[in-house]
């Protein structure tokens, strides 16, 4: 992340000099000349999305870039270093988020401009690589025409040429270097082919920005001229530095951008008067002002397009019709779709097992090791049950992550996710979703927290948002053996009961999904209204991706997940083991103590004792002992505190425990409870638990776990959030604390309700 | 990670806004589409499969028409109708080699010259 640049020309109250000795930044005194030296150059890379972009720039980086954040937003920027041939400073690199244009309506699409010209406290760019797709040159040379408005040293990475090669055209790059006054290189990211002249042209450039600034290709006609200079009076000086070009352009964009509505932040507000108030002006006389300008652009380009490109028409278009016809067919596609979804669920639910299998006991081997060689103590035992269990807790997630974003990577790479929109809009839009919410969505059956970071192949805000408040109430695998405790203590194990033990799991799986689908349909008509229109979604041909920038993806969002949320999620491990084992020291009861000693002394005597009897007998008054401590911890003493607000959905206080327990995750509170009911841990997966679930009893006698009890709980388990690792990592996704709590207090007080429901109903209606 | 293929539309779900002047953001000014016995105009949502039309006007809230227009949906462009989405709702749209997708709803305001 870089701070404000020593040189930007367009940060505030630095309007001393500016980088590369520009010709609009004045005269540079010595100390400023000294900084530059010091200054790695930094240099943007930009342009539409799906032009290989960021393949590029993982290529020029070496596949190094660190992903760090653009200030205040969500969205993720990767910077990285870039070796120059005859530049003596490693220049530093940084990835413009995909953009079709520069005009923006809210602040994540103002990055492009503000990273682009520098404004505000971002640090202005020596050097722009602007990356065309060479095969859809006329709408990327829209963008290029914007920034070269702005003025900046622009150099042309036209990539994608093996394409146009392959079907036999050819770009000259001669011819739209003159036309467009800049450097041009044709470089294909995929095979890394041009790589080398690409390094110079930046060098050159570097070297001579003059030679990259031929300044504005299309200027506005006469008829908005007026209306431009008048706005190119309120563009602040630092952001213009003086140059009338660069205001008329930033004026221009205004003109473009600002909206009664907008959501822009750090505009000064004369800007925005005189773009709205000159703008109304314009279009009460003349007509709209977009047209004049979109189009006057447009019309420049197809004035110029014929000769960059020769050649027989695009061939790669019937390649992708022909998949299209089939990808996209009414039967065929929607059966490719379903059946390819399939693979990706059975990936994370069923492939992904034996890697968790894997680190689980990894690091219960850890934990063991350690316990055998540390003394005992308070250390030890946060060691082993908070730090190390908490770090396999985190590491436990990477197998699902790793699939599901391979997955993506190659739904993305290939283009293929831009057709799961187009096949599943209609689906998904009748609950206010967007199409490709199928995916995270799906991904939630098996685990919300690989499906939450999935919400980011959405691009607009609002969409993610939805998606991501809506994907932990699907039934994740976590609920599973809550759900099969719960069942069993209904319908006692045996073949006659198979049928409605799968009838009940599966009508839970079919209420988590209609809860999400409506909290989808409420929460999008209330919380995330206003936020408009439906997408338009850009289908671009289908393309191998390469192999590296498919683990690349994988790699990154894996160290993201673990240094971001894992961190969270291991103090909050250290948290729950410190609310489930403190306060120590308390003794056992009295009569356990007795017993024990007993056991003991029995032991001790030796002779004619059943050593076996006598072994079950001590484990099970460890166990005893294990239930004690735990009802006197913290936990404990809580789970009893919230006993009144959970008594009207028919939970105990114990219950009240293995909720608390289960926030750590939701399958712990099989073995909170058997812990609660004074059984060993390991007791959670036999049938003893079933047992003992089903003998306890309320102070009057009557059986606790009621078939009515159980739904209630299920209910509550499907609906509440009970997961700190999915709170920890929508706050890495949403960079705010805002909305986990959001998420927490909503699916907390929707679980109640509807547990409240069940259970009051189902007692009014003489249900037990 | 590659950048997802949608452009963000953030039209404003209220109606464009009326000027001072009292003039409302209408559609995209017909350019060359008024001379006398001009050809009818029909919505680009009305052309089947695989049928061609020039683009007279944009209608519709004024970010969703700019996001058109920047895409190359300027008036006197050629639009080809490629498919329309299975169970129905999107069409999808050839404009200058590229391919776009547009729900019906929003289709409705791209008036057409049919070619």
């Amino acid at each position: 992340m870089s701070g404000p640049s020593i040189t930007g020309c367009g940060s505030p109250g630095s309007a001393s000099s500016g980088a590369s000795g520009s010709k609009d930044c004045g005269a540079a005194n010595g100390l400023v000349q000294i900084e530059i030296r010091e200054r790695a150059p930094l240099v943007a890379v930009a342009g539409n999305p799906n032009t290989g972009k960021t393949t590029l720039f993982n290529r020029l980086t070496g596949h190094r870039a660190k992903v760090g954040n653009y200030p205040g937003v969500t969205v993720e920027r990767l910077e990285g270093r870039l070796q120059l041939p005859g530049v003596a400073r490693t220049a530093r690199i940084v990835d413009v988020p995909g953009t079709y244009s520069l005009a923006a309506r809210g602040v994540e699409e103002q990055i492009a401009l503000w990273s682009i010209c520098g404004l505000g406290a971002y640090e202005r760019p020596d050097v722009v690589v602007l990356v065309l797709d060479g095969t859809q040159l006329e709408r990327n040379v829209y963008l290029a025409l914007q920034v070269l408005e702005l003025d900046l040293p622009v150099v042309l990475a036209i990539n994608m040429v093996d394409e146009l090669g392959r079907d036999e055209r050819v770009l000259d790059t001669e011819r739209l270097r003159q036309d467009l006054g800049v450097p041009v290189v044709a470089v294909s990211a995929l095979r890394g082919a041009g790589l080398d002249e690409l390094r110079a042209a930046v060098a050159g450039v570097l070297e001579d920005p003059a030679s990259g600034r031929p300044g504005a290709r299309w200027r506005p006609g006469d008829d908005v001229r007026g209306t431009v200079e008048s706005v190119a009076r309120n563009v602040p000086e630092q952001w213009s530095n003086g140059d009338p070009d660069r205001a008329a352009a930033l004026a221009l964009w205004a003109l473009l951008s600002v909206d009664e509505d907008d959501e822009l932040e750090g505009l000064p507000p004369e800007l925005r008067r005189s773009a709205l108030d000159e703008r109304a002006a314009f279009e009460a006389v003349s007509g709209d002002f977009e047209p004049r300008v979109i189009g006057g652009r447009y019309a420049w380009i197809d004035a110029h397009a014929d000769g960059w490109v020769r050649g027989p028409r695009d061939s790669r278009r019937s390649m992708t019709d022909r998949v299209d016809a089939l990808l996209l067919h009414p039967v065929l596609g929607f059966t490719l779709f379903l059946a390819l979804m399939t693979v990706v669920f059975q990936s994370l639910f069923a492939w992904a097992d034996p890697a968790i299998g894997a680190i689980e006991g990894v690091f219960a081997h850890l934990g063991g090791w350690l316990e055998g060689v540390l003394p005992a103590g308070f250390l030890r035992d946060l060691l082993v049950e908070g730090i190390v269990a908490g770090v396999g807790g985190v590491l436990v997630f990477l197998p699902q992550i790793l699939l599901l974003f391979l997955f993506v990577a190659l739904m993305e790479g290939t283009g293929y996710m831009a057709r799961v929109a187009f096949l599943m809009d209609r689906v998904m839009r009748a609950v206010g979703l967007h199409g490709r919410a199928f995916v995270p969505m799906l991904s939630g059956y098996a685990c919300a927290i690989p499906a939450v970071m999935a919400t980011r192949t959405m691009e607009r805000r609002r969409d993610r948002m939805l998606t991501m408040m809506v994907v932990p109430l699907m039934t994740c695998s976590a609920r599973l053996p809550v759900y099969g405790l719960l069942i069993a203590a209904i319908y006692p194990i045996g073949d006659e009961n198979g049928f409605q033990q799968g009838l009940l799991m599966a009508a839970m799986y079919v209420f988590s999904t209609l809860m999400a689908l409506a909290c989808a349909a409420v929460l999008g008509r209330t919380l995330f209204k206003g936020v408009p229109v439906p997408p338009i979604i850009e289908m671009p041909p289908y393309r191998l991706p390469g192999p590296l920038g498919v683990l690349r993806v994988m790699w990154e969002r894996s160290l993201v997940f673990v240094r971001e949320a894992g961190t969270v999620i291991l103090a909050c491990t250290v948290g729950m083991w410190l609310l489930l084992s403190f306060p120590k020291g308390a003794e056992p009861s009295p009569e356990l103590r007795a017993a024990l000693e007993q056991v003991e002394a029995d032991a001790a005597s030796a002779d004619g004792v059943d050593g076996a009897a006598l072994d079950a007998e001590r484990a099970r008054l460890e166990a005893l002992a294990n239930s004690e401590a735990l009802v006197g911890s913290y936990a404990g003493r809580l789970g009893r505190a919230i006993e009144p607000t959970i008594e009207p959905l028919g939970f105990d206080w114990k219950i009240g425990v293995g909720l608390l327990g289960a926030f750590a995750a939701r399958e712990v509170f099989v073995s909170t409870m058997a812990v609660v009911y004074g059984l060993d841990e390991e007791a959670a997966e036999t049938e003893t638990l079933r047992e003992r679930v089903r003998a306890q009893r309320r102070p009057d006698g009557t059986p606790l776990y009621t078939p009515l009890v159980c739904l209630s709980l299920m209910v509550f388990f499907a609906l509440a959030c009970q997961c700190m690792s999915t709170l920890a990592v929508v706050k890495r996704e949403t960079r705010s604390y805002r909305w986990p709590v959001f998420m927490f207090s909503y699916m907390t007080a929707l679980a109640w309700i509807a547990s409240f429901v069940v259970f009051q109903g189902g007692q009014l209606i003489g249900l037990e | 990670m590659e950048s997802s293929s949608e452009i963000p539309s953030p039209t404003a779900s209220t109606p464009a806004p009326v000027t001072a002047a009292g003039s409302v953001a209408a559609p995209v000014a017909v350019s060359n589409a008024s001379s006398a016995g001009a050809p009818a105009t029909v919505p680009v949502s009305e052309l089947v499969s695989g049928a061609s039309g020039r683009l007279v006007g944009i209608g519709g809230a004024r970010a969703f028409r700019r996001r058109l227009m920047e895409l190359g949906l300027v008036p006197g462009t050629l639009v080809r109708v490629v498919r329309r989405a299975p169970m129905g709702g999107i069409v999808e749209l050839e404009v200058r080699r590229c391919r776009i997708s547009l729900r019906l709803v929003e289709a409705r305001d791209l008036t057409v010259e049919p070619a």
